[in-house]
């Protein structure tokens, strides 16, 4: 083969391009630029911007399960079973306290631990940043320290002890497992490590009183309102349970008391007039709200759904009578809405209700069967309180927002820190402020609570919080916090409490049932945890 | 070799996994592949080739985590002396991977008699319910006995591995291994005349493999869909000797029969795969020449026509882990290809 000259040349040519050039290296070490990585993410405002909206879709992924799954499955007014559309329902093994090593409800801390990581890493990157002003710096941090808390007190409520992560150990290149393993920190660490984030939430926050300071999103962000309810949540609570080596505060009282009455006056929210209003979809994040998840078309919708017959393979549509005693067909027009029954309430707490009381009707739509004199015979309810709207092209969406706190919470909240304290005056004048709302034009002297001893008025205070807070995520945490005598036994615990006039949990067998055990495969995969007490 | 996989990672540290170089792995084997021809005459021609491959996958080490053979995964089991307990599966140093673990079917309860007073299952029913046998089940409360499900002839019964009276997530054994040991294949080349038949096979042996999809649908499990007519084969008193157990709607809310995975429902997976079979005609070569061609070719070929197996699910060449409605997946489509091969 010849070679030719041009050949030879153009090689030589090459050869002293290749050696004359300098090291590739420059141009060859790049960033991406159509995708983040962890070395060139955190360098603008926007940064932060965006991660704070992944933060909050994170907890809008887990806003069922803090709601549901964890605040009201176990308060006993679910029914386990067929539902009354002939579906069957879920959450059995939960609504029926069967707690056990292998029936342990959620696996892996709810994977609550990977959304504590994101506001780790948050708090990690962020805190000395200098690519972010100072106020919206500060403003985010008290968001972040603030929805730490959040988690870490449902992990707390849940399972008492629980493995304090606050760093980001695995980001920051540790990956031998044994160095990871963390330990369960005992049940008075957890806490004060929630009151500690609160009081760095509170310092961030400063005076910057605005839902909306910065026009993320009216009420949709975590906010200072949210963190000083969630302040009087924690200390009453802290107030009345003990937890393992946490006792009870008493002098947590105080406090709670303080930041909740800051949330009725500082921040000029007021009661809607009509509590159907509240949880309208289209008046979102009206005066009453202090902190909600937003659901909306073309973003997110919600499995509220779950709560409503079916048209298609349901069989209430077709064979169930409404309460005027004319056939059921659709009232609420889900047809093409994907409903499917799947959770229901059992009928003690429909029949809590007066029929004078709006929230009944806004809360709850009753099913009936006729009996062979056609006279109707309950048959099982649908909860109608949040289920969104009809859309442009007629069909239902399920957009309405999650509401977490809003204000008859607070008066509730309050009225139960008035009881501790023995003050019937405040605790007539808050459940009567929500009372009041809910008759409505109905509004009578006979509706009217008069305060009795410390039992009968926290009996009065389930009861009110029963009715008002249907699918908000309150009857579990209320049923272990409030007790029937001051100072004496969770009222879990007591048939008072209960839809059957069984105790929900029995005192002498189920006592540890107090806290969720956790699942196999976590403690099979990590040396340094250990099972929850009693299980 | 290097393994690259998920690592586990605790799942406090707010991730699951990590992609890394996951440990050391080894396959040791042997592959014997032959052809010949078989048969040579004037009219007929009889080639075949096939292979044939003995495979074993060893792990050989795994990062260090601090669990014995630095386990990953795995299920806890009695070993059948007292409460001692093994981790079997998952991936250990030393081991195979892709044991399949699951519950010892011993038969069916034909009467009240056969079953132990006094047993507890603690596992099978998706509420957390126990089963009881009926003196157990006599002694509980009311509110108790709402929360239990009673344990009747035509229940399943399960080997008590450590016969200490309650069956739970430790009395389960080892069924076997998912992955094929004997892999292979050979083709057939059978010609007369004009006419030629071709035939391509392929097997796999000494392995298990699950049914995952007739449970769910035997137990009624989802609610609303039509059983399967092996319900004709479930015990009841007018049928003591029948196969399955009696039949529930939605098992997993009752005695949890079907739904667990036992080896009631574990096969020996072992196939032979008709993949491919093809007769052709090539026209002679007088024929061919009139119309002006060199040569013409006619064939049909099925393709993936079936397999021969014992295992009843649809596809045995997929490897799989058990659970209730993972599926058995659906069958390669089979195909049938009409070809014409012509020559100018």
């Amino acid at each position: 083969m010849k070679i030719s000259k041009i050949t030879i040349f153009s090689s030589l040519l090459m050869l002293l391009f290749a050696a004359t050039s300098t090291s590739c290296s420059d141009s060859l070490d790049l960033g991406p630029i159509d995708y983040y990585g962890s070395e060139s993410y955190w360098k603008t405002e926007a940064h932060a911007e965006g991660y704070i909206d992944g933060i909050h879709k994170h907890l809008r992924d887990a806003a069922w399960q803090h709601t549901i799954t964890f605040g009201e499955l176990r308060g006993g007014h679910y029914i386990t079973g067929t539902s009354g559309d002939g579906s069957s329902v879920s959450g059995g093994s939960i609504a029926s306290q069967n707690f056990d090593a292998n029936n342990t409800g959620v696996s892996k801390f709810g994977d609550l631990y990977g959304r504590i990581t994101n506001l780790n890493l948050f708090i990690a990157r962020v805190t000395d940043a200098d690519f972010i002003g100072e106020a919206k710096k500060n403003y985010f941090l008290g968001m972040v320290h603030g929805l730490r808390a959040f988690y870490y007190f449902d992990l707390y409520r849940t399972y008492g002890g629980v493995p304090l992560r606050l760093g980001i150990e695995v980001i920051d290149g540790e990956l031998d497992p044994t160095k990871l393993y963390l330990p369960r920190a005992t049940p008075a660490e957890v806490m004060t490590q929630i009151k500690s984030d609160l009081q760095k939430s509170l310092e961030y926050f400063g005076n910057v009183n605005s839902f909306n300071p910065y026009g993320m999103g009216n009420k949709v962000y975590w906010n200072k309102a949210a963190t000083e309810s969630l302040i009087g949540e924690v200390y009453l609570w802290n107030a009345k349970v003990t937890t393992g080596n946490n006792t009870a505060n008493p002098d947590d009282l105080a406090v709670a008391k303080q930041h909740l009455l800051n949330v009725v006056n500082n921040y000029g929210l007021s009661l809607q007039n009509n509590f159907a209003d509240v949880f309208d979809a289209t008046k979102k994040a009206n005066s009453e709200i202090i902190f909600a998840i937003r659901f909306d078309e073309g973003e997110a919708t919600n499995a509220f759904g779950q709560y409503v017959y079916n048209i298609g393979t349901g069989q209430t549509s077709n064979s169930a009578y409404l309460e005027d005693g004319s056939l059921f067909v659709d009232p609420l027009q889900v047809a093409g809405a994907g409903s499917m029954q799947r959770y229901e309430y059992v009928q003690g707490l429909f029949n809590k209700f007066d029929v004078e009381d709006s929230r009944r009707d806004a809360t709850f739509l009753a099913a009936y069967n006729k009996d062979e004199e056609g006279n109707l015979v309950y048959r099982g309810t649908h909860v109608r309180k949040n289920i969104g709207l009809i859309n442009n092209s007629g069909i239902r969406v399920w957009i309405g927002d999650m509401v977490f706190y809003r204000l008859s919470w607070v008066y509730l909240t309050l009225a139960e820190i008035a009881n501790m304290e023995g003050d019937n005056a405040k605790v007539e004048e808050y459940i009567n402020i929500v009372r009041e709302r809910a008759y409505g034009d109905n509004w009578a002297p006979e509706f009217e609570f008069e305060a009795g001893d410390f039992t009968a008025n926290e009996l009065a205070i389930l009861a009110e919080k029963d009715k008002e807070f249907v699918q908000e995520g309150q009857r579990w945490w209320d049923i272990r916090r409030m007790t029937l005598t001051k100072g004496g036994k969770p009222l879990v615990f007591t048939q008072q409490a209960s839809f059957n006039g069984v105790p929900i949990l029995d005192e002498a067998t189920e006592a540890h049932k107090l806290l969720w055990p956790i699942d196999r495969a976590l403690l099979d995969n990590d040396d340094a945890l250990e099972q929850t007490p009693g299980y | 070799m290097d393994k690259y996989a998920a690592f586990a990672l605790p799942s406090t540290t707010g991730f699951s996994s990590i992609t890394n170089n996951n440990g050391e792995f080894q396959n040791k084997g042997v592959e014997l592949e032959l052809s010949g021809r078989i048969l040579k005459t004037e009219d007929f021609n009889w080639n075949m080739s096939g292979n044939i491959t003995y495979n074993k996958n060893i792990i050989v080490s795994l990062p260090d985590n601090g669990l014995e053979r630095n386990r990953q995964g795995g299920s806890q089991i009695y070993t059948g002396n007292g409460t001692e307990t093994i981790f079997v599966g998952g991936y250990q140093e030393g081991q195979e991977p892709g044991l399949l673990v699951g519950y010892k079917f011993d038969g069916i309860y034909k009467s009240v008699d056969e079953i132990p007073a006094n047993l507890v299952v603690q596992t099978g029913n998706d509420q957390g319910k126990y089963q009881y046998g009926p003196a157990a089940y006599n002694a509980l409360t009311p509110s108790q006995k709402a929360n239990a499900i009673l344990i009747e002839p035509g229940d399943a019964k399960w080997r008590d591995i450590n016969g200490d009276g309650v069956i739970d997530n430790f009395d389960r054994i080892e069924i076997g291994n998912t992955t094929p040991r004997w892999t292979g294949g050979f083709n057939t080349n059978f010609t007369y005349k004009n006419f030629t038949l071709y035939g391509r096979f392929d097997f796999g042996l000494d392995f298990w493999t699950y049914d995952n999809a007739r449970p769910w649908f035997l137990g009624n499990m989802q609610g609303t869909y039509n059983t399967t007519t092996d319900v004709f084969n479930t015990w009841t008193p007018e049928n003591p000797n029948a196969k399955y157990p009696r039949y529930v709607w939605a098992d997993q809310l009752g005695a949890g029969n079907l739904n667990r995975t036992s080896t009631l429902f574990a096969h020996k997976g072992d196939y032979l795969a008709f993949r491919e079979i093809s007769l052709s005609y090539s026209l002679p070569q007088t024929i061919a020449n009139k119309l002006y061609m060199q040569a013409m070719n006619v064939s049909v070929t099925g393709q993936n026509l079936g397999y021969l197996t014992a295992a009843p699910v649809a596809n045995p060449e997929r490897a799989y882990g058990a659970g209730v409605a993972s599926g058995t997946g659906y069958g390669l489509p089979r195909t049938l290809l009409f070809g014409i091969n012509v020559t100018f």
